[in-house]
């Protein structure tokens, strides 16, 4: 194209990118979107509500509140597509940004206006913090014992190890990554490094292992040693669900080097946890294992239990309060006594203790352990800062438009005829 | 350029954005990429130990060793059968290990009169339990029983009372180890046990110390 040929737009100027920019501005700042936006809040609110009835809290949570598209098959109807709550409290703070921060009339008068929109992002994107970011499990902790280790709720996870190889890290697989909708598919994992591949099937949400011979087990099962999995029923409480998988690991010619299933065995009604005795296989010369667990992690502070107390209503062996006495001992050694109880946490380095659980099948007044809920959530207090925000903004403008009413409805004082 | 007017924008962007990330389907090839370093004091785990040490429901599953025989369904132990199958047609067979310790659960004697007494046979004396043939198991010699007649005994995993069945054939053999009574026993139907009396051999032969060879390896 030569640089005679004609141009069928005119050429682009400030003033033109301007107008451009409060276009596009105007779009995706506009009141239509923040009303579709909150129409669907409250559509999801409600399904969400009420599918906690069946799906229990957790489902419910990951499928309406923190997904970015609910699944499915939850669709409305069956067929129409939902967004999940993530997907529209983003669309709502691009919104918030674009209009009642941007693109809003800035002067004296709508400070409080700003100050009150900025605080929604607040709440936002602490929100977005803590679904990508807290870490919550719980650190059950007999009396006059300490403990470092948190232990996930929910979520189980696969754990690598080479034994005696130069890398002594432990390498973990969320669960999120081999979940599968069905046990037919596939999951493979793989690393620099690792001479192996595992791959992941059989995927079942709620399973124990059991003996091939069990009648429970479902027609066609894959048969490990005389051993597979025998599906649950899938609980509503998620903690309560323990996952059971397939595992092949592959060397990188293609060739089994090993199968195993992972689940957790019950015996006489208790569920039987073989942290210590994961599946293992060599590939030349190096041996490696995998376990499956709850994910576990230390935090940098051990609390020892120093006594728990439990006061029952009368004649009951319901727990009316019951309160934990430990000693928090941080990496420099320095020892600090808390009292923990209900809705009063233990809060340090960044780290907060909820008084949770006890041993409530002991007798009362011998019980033997506590269990504190341990959180870390970098966007903890921002909730309280944003509502701080919120409360002065709102204040700011019931006060200007109270100014404002006041002095436009005074009545004028006239003076007094001489 | 005129403005999109924002209502439509917004019907349009919304389940746009949804259907988009509704087609994102999840990666069945992944990256390993999360690590942790091991905890202070953290055991090191225990290697090379088979499905059955992993998983065993009972302290039997834990310490043996067996070969499950061909057509024999593995099944979930109970209190009184450690190891515990079921085989034929309707899985009207039977077969089962059981662990007793040796001063709770009697003697050989005891135990191969109270199966006899379920088959309706009168008790052997000692003299004739040492005339009993014998098997191989954990590499020596163990009276066996083989009787044929009516059960009586209990049957399935719960060991309910059954009806008298006639026409069974009992398969059973016990010696005591260090510390416990071994009982090893086989019920069913006689075309049946007939059927299966050699892979009750072979998987009497096939017990062993779990993480020691398996004969002939």
């Amino acid at each position: 194209m030569s640089a005679e040929s004609p141009t069928l737009s005119p050429p682009e100027t400030p003033r033109r990118r301007a107008g451009m920019m409060d276009r596009i501005l105007s779009l995706i700042g506009s009141y239509h979107i923040a009303v579709v936006v909150f129409l669907l809040m409250i559509l999801l609110t409600l399904l969400g509500t009420f599918s906690q009835k069946t799906l229990g809290l957790y489902q419910s949570l990951n499928i309406y509140f923190t997904s970015w598209v609910v699944p499915r098959e939850h669709w409305l109807l069956g067929f129409l597509p939902l967004p999940g709550m993530a997907l529209l409290l983003a669309v709502m703070f691009v919104n918030l940004l674009a209009g009642g921060v941007i693109r809003i009339r800035k002067n004296w008068r709508t400070v409080g206006n700003v100050i009150a929109h900025l605080s929604m992002l607040g709440l936002i994107a602490a929100g977005a913090v803590s679904l990508y970011y807290k870490q919550e499990g719980h650190m059950r902790i007999f009396e006059g014992e300490s403990s470092n280790r948190v232990q996930a709720f929910q979520d189980w996870v696969l754990e690598v190890r080479e034994a005696g190889g130069a890398d002594s890290r432990i390498y973990m697989i969320q669960e999120t990554a081999f979940r599968t909708d069905s046990p037919a598919e596939t999951t493979t994992f793989h690393r620099t490094g690792w001479p192996f591949e595992l791959k992941v099937s059989g995927y079942q949400k709620n399973a124990t292992i059991t003996t091939t011979g069990d009648p429970g087990v479902l027609a066609g099962s894959r048969n490990i040693d005389g051993y597979t999995l025998r599906p649950l029923p899938v609980n509503p409480q998620h903690e309560a669900n323990m996952a059971g998988v397939f595992l092949d690991a592959v060397d990188l010619s293609g060739k089994t080097v090993g199968s195993t299933l992972l689940a957790q065995v019950i015996r006489s009604g208790e569920i039987v946890t073989r942290a210590d005795a994961p599946f293992s296989f060599t590939v030349g010369d190096r041996q490696f294992s995998v376990n499956l667990t709850r994910e576990t992690w230390e935090v940098p502070f051990s609390i020892k239990l120093d006594d728990f107390k439990a006061e029952y209503y009368p004649g009951t062996l319901k727990a009316k309060e019951f309160e934990s006495h430990v000693t928090m001992t941080n990496l420099e050694g320095k020892d600090t006594k808390f009292r923990i109880w209900m809705n009063n946490p233990l809060r340090d380095s960044g780290y907060v203790a909820y008084q949770t659980s006890f041993d409530s099948d002991s007798p009362p007044g011998q019980e033997k352990y506590s269990v504190l809920t341990v959180v870390k959530n970098p966007s903890d207090q921002w909730p309280l800062y944003s509502m701080i925000a919120a409360t002065v903004g709102l204040l700011i403008t019931f006060l200007t438009k109270l100014t404002r009413f006041i002095r436009r409805t005074a009545v004028p004082v006239t003076p007094p005829a001489a | 350029m005129p403005a999109l007017p924002s209502l439509k924008s917004a019907v349009l962007i919304l389940p746009g954005t949804v259907l988009l990330l509704a087609g994102c389907g999840r990666k069945d090839r992944v990256e390993v990429m999360d690590s942790r370093a091991p905890f202070t004091n953290e055991p090191a785990p225990k290697l090379g130990l088979s499905t059955a040490q992993r998983y065993a429901a009972n302290d039997a599953q834990s310490m043996l060793r067996w070969t499950t025989p061909e057509g024999w369904n593995f099944l979930p132990a109970t209190e009184f059968r450690h190891l515990n199958f079921d085989f034929g047609p309707s899985r009207e067979g039977e077969a089962y290990l059981t662990l007793l310790p040796v001063n709770g659960g009697g003697g050989v004697l005891d135990n191969l009169n109270r199966w006899r007494k379920q088959m309706d046979q009168p008790p052997l004396t000692e003299s004739e339990l040492a005339a009993l043939p014998t098997k191989t198991v954990f590499g020596r010699p163990v009276p066996c029983l083989d009787i044929t007649g009516t059960f009586t005994g209990g049957s399935g995993p719960m060991m309910a009372a059954s009806t008298p069945k006639p026409g069974y054939r009992m398969l059973g053999a016990i010696f005591e180890a260090p510390g416990f009574l071994f009982t090893l026993k086989l019920t069913g139907p006689e075309a049946l046990v007939a059927a299966h009396a050699a892979r009750f051999d072979a998987f009497a032969q096939s017990l062993g110390v779990a993480g020691t060879p398996a004969a002939g390896q």
